[in-house]
């Protein structure tokens, strides 16, 4: 997700350090650094833009109230995307959207948590198959249970690796990895690919 | 040898695999469609996702989120400056009360009289607390009463004027010394942030 991360993590700590001494532009600047991936990465587990748009400024206003608690020995990013995933299960509680446990195993067959999905305008450009085929998975990952979607999302979205997902949810690395290729079979099967030659 | 494990595909896909469990999943798949086609599906999948186009921020919209952020509270200066203003004013008024020889409590009514009731009974609470310190002050004295007479001494020798001078000259030293360490502590501070 970030190249060269060391020297980010270095300056997300340095300007963490600022903002805590009231320098407003050093948290502009960090809004500015993850509004991209924290969109990204929101949008496709609200499925609405506007939504999206607001989930997004709310992390980051929680991001700011709670600044002195963020530790700078560990990333920030880590630190910022576990807010993210910790209000959209608050968000989806409340709206009483039943969210799965990632230590319950997931079933065949199993419904989830099936989201609105916003009426898209589609502008899928036929004569090129790898966005016929992008057009798919966006509608595809709307159907993927809200734990698994999010992983799939943190892995091929925002490039997060397994080790940066387990610290976000706290979780062991080995079920992350399993979870996240149970999310990308899951979107197999939905896709409907041609089956292979036997 | 047996198909590839779905678990084995992808780990072949992450690059995890040590040299030895590399080549001989590289071998299967040499000799078998079945799981080249496998690879295949799921790289181009992986690939589709990895390529998603990316939600399109507005421009504006890390100004929203700072327009929700309340302003930063000016720095204590004004703390500073009512906190030093308050020490300089008891301190002169009991260094005058000392240098002219009038009581500080006599001293301290003749001021709330010109402010009215209420700031009487302010300073009459403070004047009974100057009497306590006070108190403390003539221990002090007593303790040191060769350094006080030496400065009463040198009080007689100079006029009304000059004494207002002097112990207003230790106030300004002692005011700006406060000042200079707290300037020092903030620039140490740029530094290791540097």
């Amino acid at each position: 997700m970030i190249e060269d991360k060391k020297a980010s993590g270095l300056d997300d700590a340095k300007l963490v350090r600022k903002a805590l001494r009231g320098n407003r532009g050093a948290f502009e600047t960090i809004i500015r650094k993850y509004q991209q991936p924290m969109l990204n990465y929101v949008s496709r587990m609200v499925r609405e833009r506007e939504m999206a748009l607001d989930v997004s400024q709310e992390v980051f206003l929680r991001a700011y109230a709670s600044l002195s608690s963020f530790r700078p020995e560990f990333k920030f990013s880590t630190w910022l995307f576990r807010i993210a995933s910790n209000y959209l299960i608050d968000h989806w509680r409340k709206k009483k959207i039943v969210a799965v446990s990632l230590d319950q195993p997931v079933e065949d067959g199993e419904e989830g948590c099936y989201l609105q999905v916003a009426d898209e305008t589609a502008s899928v450009v036929r004569e090129l198959e790898r966005k016929e085929l992008q057009a798919k998975l966006e509608t595809a990952m709307g159907r993927l249970p809200d734990h698994l979607r999010e992983l799939f999302v943190w892995r091929h979205v925002n490039g997060m690796s397994y080790e940066e997902m387990a610290e976000i949810k706290k979780i062991p690395v080995g079920t992350v990895k399993n979870r996240v290729f149970q999310a990308k079979e899951m979107m197999r099967a939905l896709l409907e690919e041609s089956p292979c030659p036997v | 040898m047996p198909c590839l494990t779905v678990d084995r595909l992808y780990d072949y896909m992450d690059g995890v695999l040590s040299a030895g469990e590399k080549e001989t999943v590289e071998s299967h798949l040499r000799g078998c469609p079945v799981c080249r086609c496998a690879l295949e599906v799921r790289r181009n999948l992986a690939g589709a996702a990895e390529s998603l186009a990316p939600f399109e921020v507005p421009e504006d919209f890390a100004d929203g989120v700072m327009a929700k952020i309340p302003a930063a509270k000016k720095p204590r200066l004004w703390l500073i400056v009512s906190s030093a203003a308050a020490a300089v004013t008891i301190s002169g008024i009991g260094l005058f009360a000392l240098l002219t020889g009038q009581g500080a409590v006599a001293t301290l009514q003749k001021i709330g009289s010109a402010f009215g009731s209420y700031l009487q009974s302010a300073i009459n609470f403070a004047a009974k607390g100057l009497k306590v310190l006070s108190m403390a002050g003539k221990v002090i004295l007593t303790l040191s009463g060769q350094v006080l007479a030496t400065f009463r001494s040198v009080a007689d020798m100079v006029g009304p004027e000059a004494q207002v001078v002097l112990a207003g000259g230790t106030l300004v030293i002692l005011i700006t010394g406060g000042l200079l360490l707290r300037r020092r502590q903030i620039l140490s501070e740029r530094i290791h942030d540097k």
